[in-house]
């Protein structure tokens, strides 16, 4: 077969550099989705793009699809053959309305006994030149973006109109040697058409090219030379390469280091040609908290704020400054949005926090729930009892919940909305509260979404504040039917119910601060706070409230465990024991499914369990015990249990699980010898609920019966 | 360049460009997005050229002439290109070559910004044009103006003029800008600003703006009913600015702030409403004398 390279461009106007890593992936299963779909062969399938481009390159396409061999059916064998076994009319017929010579007829078997006239006709595959057009008008219409736009164009697929993420300009596609033609309208007569040219930087160019000027196209190989002649690295990772290596060179001539938070491959997304240059500002602004400064750097301007210097290195889309004016006119700018930053800092610090209280009254949470300050005084009862319950000095958590939603009426805060929390923190501590206070108020938006190295509280009384916040949100939110909907989650009710399971696994690991108690009571004591008349009105609600958060659990947990342990443990409970438990279970099931005594208990648990059904236990009488492997049985449990009992009580679950396992063969002997189902109906009964105890004992560590044969290892 | 010369070049780029030029409107807003010019020439699906200067004012962005940026009343070149032609941002990169800044020693950037206003329930999508840093302009193709569908597409570009001058005088302070040869920005406007910021912050008087907020609300709902649109229009620009003012003032709270945005949304919608209902009436009348 042969193959040639495809070359594939969409030039666009500029597009969000936090959606280009993810699009440029779309491209990529969004184009192979379509090559599979007309089978098309491909092979390596290679995307890049800047912010003004896509590209897809695939270096060996199949010129065309494979032959394919099809059976053409006639009339049925019985019409078509006479008695000499010559054809008749109708078969010569068929051969003669297809084309074919009627030697070339074959008896065809659909069915049993059903048999027909047919012959193989090869199929020829399509051209590639011929499918592309199609292929790509499908990929564009495919590719996602988190937000559409209109731009007056028009996709030649039937469907008309075409939204997407930024107009497209310009678009080279080419296989082999030959232009794909494809054409999209745009309304009023003007259409973008696929040719052989590019356009590289909109400013810069080396001496052998004029910036801003088209180049031609006609490989990938001189796809990238000429956009390297026009100032544009396509590829992602080389861009962020050559960025990361002048920031580290700045940091080396300012002897200073880089603060985190800004993330070099996104801002590698932003530009197609990298530079750096380095910027200070007056040093007065080091006064203000890094918090602010590097809010200001990072989030408005992207820059990277230099630790404990009044310098940060600026991103630059230009490669160099020889002038000098991009590193003013970025030093000037900082300098402005400090000096806002500096008065909105001095407005806030000369009123205490506390005074603030009073005004969260006008200050709206939700309409059918009033304003913060009765979300805060919600709040107090439910952190108190929080604290009371893990040990935590309530005084503490009571002032943190008093202030924490202060800070929503600071100044700074209006301003840069991103640091509610952390402002009501520093000020906090500014005005004197202790370390306790101040810590828990400045993380109790935390965490805030569920990556690994996603921010924490900082202390235990941060955990409760946050937690009680969360809580307060879901049940007040559930409780008026406020519920999230498909992709929509104004409130981010998904995101707070994650973080209400992330502090309840990690706060040990990270605090040293174990949460002992139950989803099922805090969801209970926090409906008890929303209070009349949403609590009792709305029981249904709750039982919305309890299976998004099994929900949510599930879709933690199944990120480490399999399913089927997860649906092991979950059915003996997922909300009435602490989140802790249900993963130490998870974690001593994982390690035992292994082993061969497990899965041979885990066919006993399903069997007992079918031979239950729904029958009430009774308790077993020794003395209907009858056949030696019952008695056998019926002693190894109990001299097993005593022992189980303790290390589940310890939550040992796989030594646990290991004790019960040393029962198999008695329970496999049972099995073998014992007809439970007897004529007997007292010795029966007898036999079921010596099942029973045996289900009931493994039950207290997860519901073994759960676990899916096939998926033994 | 001075300001004034600023605006003249801009002005002269665009109509030279086929460019209606027109000139602000005579009532108090917060953008020129606002202007009839905007807000009702994107309805519908005949094309337009227009661009303007609009003071905008912002009652609470007030500084009493203390703060070097921020300002009670900016200006605003507008420029709305209905339907948006293809080379727009090319068109757009020339004007400011046009006022001197040379691309190729700057770093002129297109960050997504999209635009939104919940009173004119109006929103686009495009970007923040950036200047080594310095955000200048607005660039957005429009999707929704009065809570409609637009098509086709109008391109709404905002050019803040204080700013990019500026830049191009290398100046820090608002007030040190050259207006014109030897008079400086704050010898025309400190005045304005000083006694703009105290009005906005203690000066109003709430009880009348209240009462105006609701007669003007009710006004624009009168005429439009009397079939007066555009008149309607500009009693929807006065109770958004009286709102900007009782906003200033701290004299809304969270909750209520919702409702009456809500309220100018309202008759904002209602206005763009009426207005394409008399634009098709008027296309189906000019059909049928074809005929």
């Amino acid at each position: 077969m042969k193959r040639l390279p495809f070359l594939w461009e969409i030039g666009c106007e500029e597009i969000p550099a936090k959606w280009l890593s993810p699009l440029i992936e779309d491209l990529r299963d969004r184009l192979a989705e379509e090559l599979k779909e007309v089978a098309l062969d491909h092979g390596k399938l290679e995307v890049y793009g800047t912010l003004r481009r896509l590209v897809a390159h695939v270096p060996r396409l199949a010129e065309k699809q494979e032959d394919c061999d099809e059976m053409v059916i006639g009339p049925p064998l019985e019409i078509s053959r006479d008695d000499n076994n010559m054809w008749t009319r109708a078969a010569l017929g068929f051969a003669k309305k297809n084309g074919i010579d009627p030697k070339n007829l074959e008896i065809v078997e659909r069915a049993i006994g059903k048999k027909y006239v047919g012959f193989q006709k090869t199929v020829k595959g399509k051209k590639a030149t011929e499918l592309l057009p199609q292929i790509m008008t499908a990929t564009l219409r495919n590719l996602t973006f988190p937000k559409f736009m209109m731009w007056d164009a028009i996709l030649l697929d039937g469907r008309g109109s075409f939204p997407f993420g930024r107009p497209i300009r310009w678009m080279v596609g080419i296989f082999g040697t030959k232009v794909i033609p494809l054409e999209i309208r745009i309304e009023g007569g003007a259409s973008v058409k696929t040719g052989r040219q590019s356009f590289g930087h909109r400013f810069l160019a080396s001496d052998q090219a004029k910036a801003g000027a088209p180049f031609t196209v006609s490989t990938f190989h001189s796809l990238v030379q000429g956009l390297k002649k026009n100032c544009v690295i396509l590829d992602p990772l080389q861009r962020s390469a050559r960025l990361e290596k002048a920031v580290q060179k700045l940091e080396k001539k300012a002897k200073a280091q880089r603060a985190p938070g800004l993330d070099i491959d996104l801002v590698a997304q932003l530009v197609e040609w990298p530079g750096v240059v380095l910027g200070t500002y007056p040093e007065e602004f080091l006064a203000l908290p890094d918090e602010v400064r590097h809010t200001v750097l990072i989030h408005h301007q992207h820059y990277l704020p230099l630790e404990g210097k009044p310098s940060f290195i600026a991103v630059t889309n230009m490669g160099s400054d020889p002038h000098g004016y991009i590193q003013k006119g970025s030093e000037r700018v900082v300098a402005a949005r400090l000096r806002d930053a500096k008065f909105f800092w001095d407005e806030d610090m000369a009123r205490p926090l506390e005074e603030r209280r009073d005004e969260l009254e006008g200050v709206l949470f939700h309409k059918k729930l009033g304003s913060y300050r009765r979300k805060v005084e919600r709040m107090l009862p439910l952190a108190e009892w929080i604290a009371q319950r893990c040990h935590v000095r309530e005084i503490s958590v009571r002032r943190a919940i008093e202030l924490s939603k202060c800070d929503l009426l600071t100044s700074m805060v209006r301003e840069f909305p991103e640091l509610q929390g952390i402002m009501g923190g520093i000020y906090s501590r500014e005005q004197g509260e202790c370390d306790e206070v101040w810590k828990a108020i400045y993380s109790h938006y935390y965490p805030l979404g569920f990556g690994e190295a996603e921010m924490f509280p900082l202390n235990r009384e941060g955990v409760v504040v946050s937690l009680t916040d969360k809580l307060d949100l879901l049940t007040s939110m559930f409780s008026v039917g406020t519920l999230p909907t498909g992709s929509r989650d104004p409130f981010g009710l998904r995101r707070a119910a994650l973080g209400v399971i992330r502090l309840l696994l990690e706060s040990e690991k990270r605090l040293n601060f174990p949460i002992e108690v139950s989803l099922e009571t805090l969801l209970t004591e926090a409906y008890r706070n929303v209070g009349k008349p949403y609590n009792e009105v709305n029981l249904d609600a709750q039982a919305k409230l309890r299976e998004f958060f099994i929900e949510r659990l599930r879709y933690i947990f199944e990120r480490d465990f399999r399913y089927d342990e997860v649906n092991a443990v979950f059915s003996i409970g997922a909300l009435n024991l602490p989140v802790t438990d249900l993963r130490c279970r998870l974690e001593a099931i994982r390690s035992l499914r292994g082993s061969e005594n497990f899965a041979a208990l885990s066919i006993a648990c399903k069997r007992v369990r079918n031979i239950l059904g729904e029958q009430s236990p009774i308790a077993v009488d020794p003395k209907l015990l009858v056949e030696t492997e019952e008695e056998e049985l019926y002693r190894a449990l109990r001299n097993v249990s005593p022992r189980a009992n303790l290390e589940i009580q310890r939550r040992e679950y796989e030594i646990a699980l290991k004790t019960l396992s040393t029962i198999r063969p008695q329970v496999d002997q049972f099995f073998e010898k014992v007809l439970v189902r007897t004529e007997d109906k007292a010795i029966r009964s007898n036999r079921l609920a010596l099942l029973n105890l045996l289900y009931t004992l493994f039950n207290r560590v997860a519901d073994l019966s759960e676990i899916t044969a096939d998926s033994f290892s | 360049m001075t300001l004034q010369e600023l605006i003249l070049t801009l002005t002269q780029y665009w109509s030279d460009r086929g460019v209606l030029v027109h000139q602000p409107y005579d009532i108090e807003m917060g953008a020129g997005t606002m202007h009839p010019e905007t807000f009702l020439r994107v309805l519908g699906s005949e094309p337009w050229r227009v661009v303007y200067v609009q003071p905008s004012r912002r009652p609470a962005d007030g500084r009493y002439g203390e703060n070097p940026n921020r300002l009670y009343k900016h200006h605003q070149l507008q420029l709305i290109l209905k339907p948006s032609p293809q080379d727009i941002q090319a068109l757009y990169l020339d004007s400011l070559a046009a006022c001197g800044i040379d691309p190729s020693v700057h770093d002129i950037r297109f960050e997504e910004d999209n635009w939104e206003s919940p009173t004119l329930g109006a929103w686009g999508i495009g970007w923040q044009v950036v200047l080594d840093g310095l955000e200048i302009s607005q660039f957005t193709y429009f999707q929704q103006a009065g809570g409609l569908e637009l098509h086709p597409v109008s391109v709404e570009i905002t050019y803040g003029l204080e700013r990019l001058d500026m830049y191009l005088q290398g100046v820090d302070n608002v007030y040190d800008l050259e207006w014109a040869p030897g008079v400086s920005y704050g010898k025309v406007r400190f005045r304005d600003e000083v006694e703009g910021t105290q009005y906005s912050f203690n000066g109003s008087s709430v009880a009348m703006c209240r009462r105006h907020f609701e007669d003007y609300l009710k006004e624009g709902g009168r005429l439009l009913k009397a079939g007066m649109i555009l008149p309607a229009y500009e009693f929807c620009l006065k109770s958004s600015h009286v709102f900007n003012i009782l906003d200033a003032r701290g004299a809304i709270s969270v909750s209520e702030r919702t409702a009456h945005i809500l309220k100018v949304r309202n008759l904002a919608c209602a206005v763009a409403a009426a207005y394409v209902a008399t634009l098709e009436a008027r296309q189906v009348e000019q059909e049928l004398l074809r005929e």
